[in-house]
This record gives C-alpha cells, structure tokens and sequence, in this order.
C-alpha cells in the first residue's frame, strides 16, 4: 500500500530519505504526447495520471536555447533578436552593429521545435560576433512562472528546472556543431577558449537566478556521450565547470543532478570522481551503454541515479518482454537506493501505452521499498 | 588512407574518441585533396562506390559522417546525400553512379522504419541485386537489420571499418 504521494516519493529520494515505492518517472514530453492518438491535447500532468508515474516534469517553465535554461533571455543595447518562420523552416537571428549570426532549422510533423541545419556560428567571424551578443545578454527569473506550474503539478510530482550547459556543449548542441567544434578549437585555441569563458560568467548569472527557484534540483540537458567527447575532452572543458556549478549548488541546499543520456562507460571514473549529485537519463545499450547496476558499483552508493530503460526497447517490446527487463532492472539494483527508474532519455513518439502500464504494474508489484525481490 | 585504418582500429578498441577520428579524418581529406588528381592519372580504382545519407525526417548527422569518413579512409568513394533524404534520392543516386553500398542511417524510433522502406523501392526499381545495403543508428539492432533484409549492420560508427572490410571483400566474390 503506497502511503506517499507521487511529490513525497521523489523528493524523499532527491534528499536521501527512503520512499514507500521505488519512484517510477519516464522522461515524457510532447514527443511522446503526439503520438498519443486519443490523448493529444493531453498535459504531461493528466499523462502521469493516466499512466500511473511519479512526474518529473521536465524544463519548467522554459528551455532558453543556446544555454538551455529556465529563464528569460533578453538582449540589451544594440543586440536584437529574431525569429522568423518560413513554411517548415525557422530561421534565428541575433542582429548586431557587428554582423548578424543565424541559425536555421527544419520542423517534422513529430518535432515541432526542429532540428538544426546550420548553427550560428560556422567560423571564426561568427564566433566573434557571437561573443558581442554573449557581452549584450542578460537574464530574467521566470521564478513566479516555475511557481505556478510547480503548483499545477501539485502531489503528481514536481517541476523541475533546467539548468545552463557546460559552455562546450552550448557549443556543441547548440552553437557550432561537433565537427566544427573540434576544428575551431585547433585552429582558434585562445579565442575559442575566451568565448567558453565568457560563456562560463553567463553560466553562473543563470546559476544564480536559477537556484532561486523553490526546487529540491535542478538539472542541466548536457548529453554528455563518448559518440561526442572524448574522455580527454570531457576532462578538459565539462569536469571542472560541472564540479563549480554543483558547488554553487550545494551552497543552496538544491541537488544538482546533470543529464547524460548517451555512453558513459568511458567516462565512468571522471564521474565518480565528479560533485555532480547524480546522473539523470542513465541509458544501457543500444542507444546507451551503462547499467544502472554496472554504474552503481563505480559511482558508489551515494550519487543518485535515474534511468535504466532504454528508449527504443520500451517501444519495441511486447509487454511481457518489457516486465521482464523491469524485474530484471529491479533485482539487480537492489535494495534501490538513491534510485528513480526512468527512461534513458525521451520517451518515444510511439511508444505503446501498455508497455508503459506494464513498467508502473511492476513497479507497483514489487518496487516496495528497499526493494526486496 | 592506411593512417585512417590505424585509426579506425583504435576507434573500435576506444583508444581514440570522435573528436580524434574528425581531426585525423580532415588531416587525410586535406591530403586527399593533393593526392587525387595523381592517383585519377596513375589509373588507382576505388574499392567501390557508396550512397549514404540519413533516412527522411531524421536530421542527425554525426554518426552517418563517421561512417563515411571510415568509408573514405578504406578507400570507397562515397556520396554523401546529407540528412532528411528521401527515398527516391536514395535509388536515384544508387542508380547514377551504379553504387556498389547503400549506407542507411537513422537516430529516431520514428525514422528507423525508413530503412525498410527504402530496400523496398531499391527492390522495385531492380537495383536491389547490384547493391549491399549496410544500417545502423542509436536504435537499429542486429535483429532490425535483418527484419528489413540489410545486408550489413554496423553497431555503431567504429564498427564501420570492419564493415567496409566486409563490403570489399563481397564486392571482391
């Protein structure tokens, strides 16, 4: 018998406390609600219930690209921005007296935001341009809007802010690109390195105003993979900022958890090395290629970890298959602490309603806590 | 070139990472471009010619352009179609230059299916028998490949020298 509502569950496990149940909590968002047939106007709130899941609603109440955070972006001075769509296309734009840099991206029927095609930044002119815009920005708290939503949420769970990237991945996700990441950084070490410290200064003004908001975490979107960085790289431009921002963190009681939805095995010793408080979207192979279990004998007992199914096996399997890798899961992280069972990253559009009944059916069958299966 | 094949194994054995595999990838493609019009003169063949592209609706380029790149590096002359390629642009490319390898790759569970749509029309356009089909991608599966009748699958983008190995010697048979 459950005796904590869905909100009590994942703060007891956000604060090191035990919950009655192993918290249950996909990462589901519009992607997966469009597919949805007969719910697709649905909120990601009426979802949680209907779908029996602890909410973690993600990216409350916004998500500011390029430094992928929950407040307000506003260009001061001379700088403006813009946004302008053109059938299937959206083209951004930061106009400054220095020359203006524009990223393009193509919208799907299912990503209705889009993909990038060409980032801002594509040499070494747009990069200083970009750095005029950086030097022109400033930030505005979306507290009271994160406020009303966290409300909304209510004892279904709880709002959870996003927090900025390292400056590498604004560049990498965002910004610039992979390929001409790598390059720039050969061929412009010193002004590279002056833009990611600038962005680094931003970083910690959104930091500030974030960590204001009356939430237990915060988390930053940082993908972090080695299909990306290398261990060196990861080493060299994410370690020493992540430790800062979890530092920052800290001095005000907030948990700060970072998402790193692609192959970590690599990288396992930096992690458990690193002040981060957890990982978020934790995702074994294919798409991933750690286990929470495998991860938890590294990290130790202390870091939180959420995730341990894979996105495209919880679409593909049947439901008996998807009890199976959950009983699986849970056996092998016993007792559960420190725990949320999630997905490894977004839950995908498709992905059939009865395998996600199937996850909360196991779940609720034996995910009382400690698990003792 | 046979600095790519050292690299592409220490791709596959995690001595080097991406970033590495692009720097030494532009370093050969830099001497490429000095080294092809003696090698066209002297009369050097490709080990075959290849297709690849990200499957329509799927904007995700950077596994699709390591696997070219290994591609590259085993001596394939590859045409890279970019990402959100339709079908059609596919067979009508395979058919152009008379492919050897159409490369196929997908990140989305919502695009993956493509693939099988794609071997479809190379089937019905009768160039199916004249060219290997080789998959991969975050979500596509050993099981997937052959569900779709691909004829290769690579893991991910470090298997992909392997693969090509594979490729030369069916083109060789």
């Amino acid at each position: 018998m459950k005796n904590m509502t869905s909100r009590e569950r994942l703060t007891a496990v956000l604060n090191g406390e035990k919950p009655d149940y192993l918290p249950w909590s996909p990462l589901v968002d519009y992607y997966f609600l469009s597919s949805w047939d007969s719910k697709k106007a649905a909120s990601i709130i009426d979802a949680s219930q209907e779908l029996e899941f602890d909410l973690m609603e993600r990216h409350v109440p916004t998500y500011s690209e390029p430094f992928g955070a929950s407040l307000e972006l506003v260009c001061t001075n001379d700088v403006k921005y813009e946004s302008v769509r053109e059938e299937d296309k959206i083209f951004n734009r930061y106009i400054t007296p220095k020359g203006t840099v524009e990223e393009k991206r193509v919208t799907t029927e299912k990503i209705k935001y889009g993909f990038i095609k060409k980032h801002y930044i594509e040499d070494i002119e747009d990069l200083r341009i970009y750095k005029y815009v950086l030097e022109n920005l400033e930030f505005k708290s979306m507290k009271e809007e994160f406020k009303k939503k966290d409300k909304e949420i209510g004892e279904a769970g709880i709002a959870v802010p996003s927090a900025p990237l390292t400056p590498i991945q604004q560049f990498l996700q965002f910004l610039i690109g992979l390929e001409k990441t790598v390059y720039m950084l050969m061929d412009h070490p010193e002004e590279m390195q002056e833009v990611l410290d600038l962005i680094h200064e931003k970083n910690k003004e959104c930091y500030e105003i974030i960590l204001d908001y009356p939430s237990d975490v915060v988390i930053p979107y940082e993908d972090t993979s080695t299909t990306v960085l290398s261990p060196n790289m990861y080493e060299n431009y994410c370690m020493d900022y992540i430790d800062e921002y979890a530092e920052l963190a800290l001095a005000k009681d907030t948990k700060y958890i970072t998402h790193m939805c692609g192959k970590l095995s690599k990288l396992i010793d930096q992690l458990a090395a690193g002040k981060m408080d957890g990982i978020d979207s934790m995702c074994p192979p294919t798409s991933g290629d750690l286990w929470p279990y495998d991860a938890r004998e590294e990290l130790g007992d202390k870091k939180i970890i959420i995730g341990g199914i894979e996105p495209a096996s919880l679409q593909k399997l049947s439901v008996d298959e998807v009890k199976d890798y959950v009983m699986d899961l849970l056996k092998k992280m016993q007792p559960g602490y420190n725990f949320i069972l999630s997905t490894g990253d977004a839950t995908p559009h498709g992905t059939p309603i009865k395998n996600l009944w199937a996850v909360a059916e196991i779940r609720d069958k034996y995910g009382k806590f400690p698990l003792n299966i | 070139m046979a600095g790519m094949k050292v690299i592409g194994e220490k791709f596959k054995n995690d001595k080097i990472f991406v970033p590495g595999v692009l720097v030494a990838a532009r370093a050969m493609n830099t001497g490429m471009e000095i080294l092809k019009p003696k090698l066209i003169e002297s009369g050097v063949q490709s080990a075959g010619k290849v297709v690849i592209g990200a499957v329509e609706s799927d904007l995700h380029d950077v596994g699709k352009n390591l696997v070219a790149m290994m591609l590259e590096g085993a001596g394939f002359e590859v045409y890279d179609l970019g990402t959100d390629v339709p079908t059609e642009e596919f067979v009508k490319k395979a058919k152009e230059i008379d492919a050897d390898i159409v490369g196929l790759s997908a990140l989305l569970t919502t695009t993956m299916n493509e693939m099988g749509t794609i071997i479809e029309a190379l089937e019905k356009a009768g160039i199916r028998d004249k060219v290997s089909v080789m998959v991969g991608g975050a979500p596509i599966t050993e099981d997937f490949a052959q569900e779709i009748s691909a004829d290769f699958y690579a893991k991910d983008a470090a298997e992909a020298s392997n693969v090509a190995k594979d490729i030369k010697k069916k083109i060789a048979s």
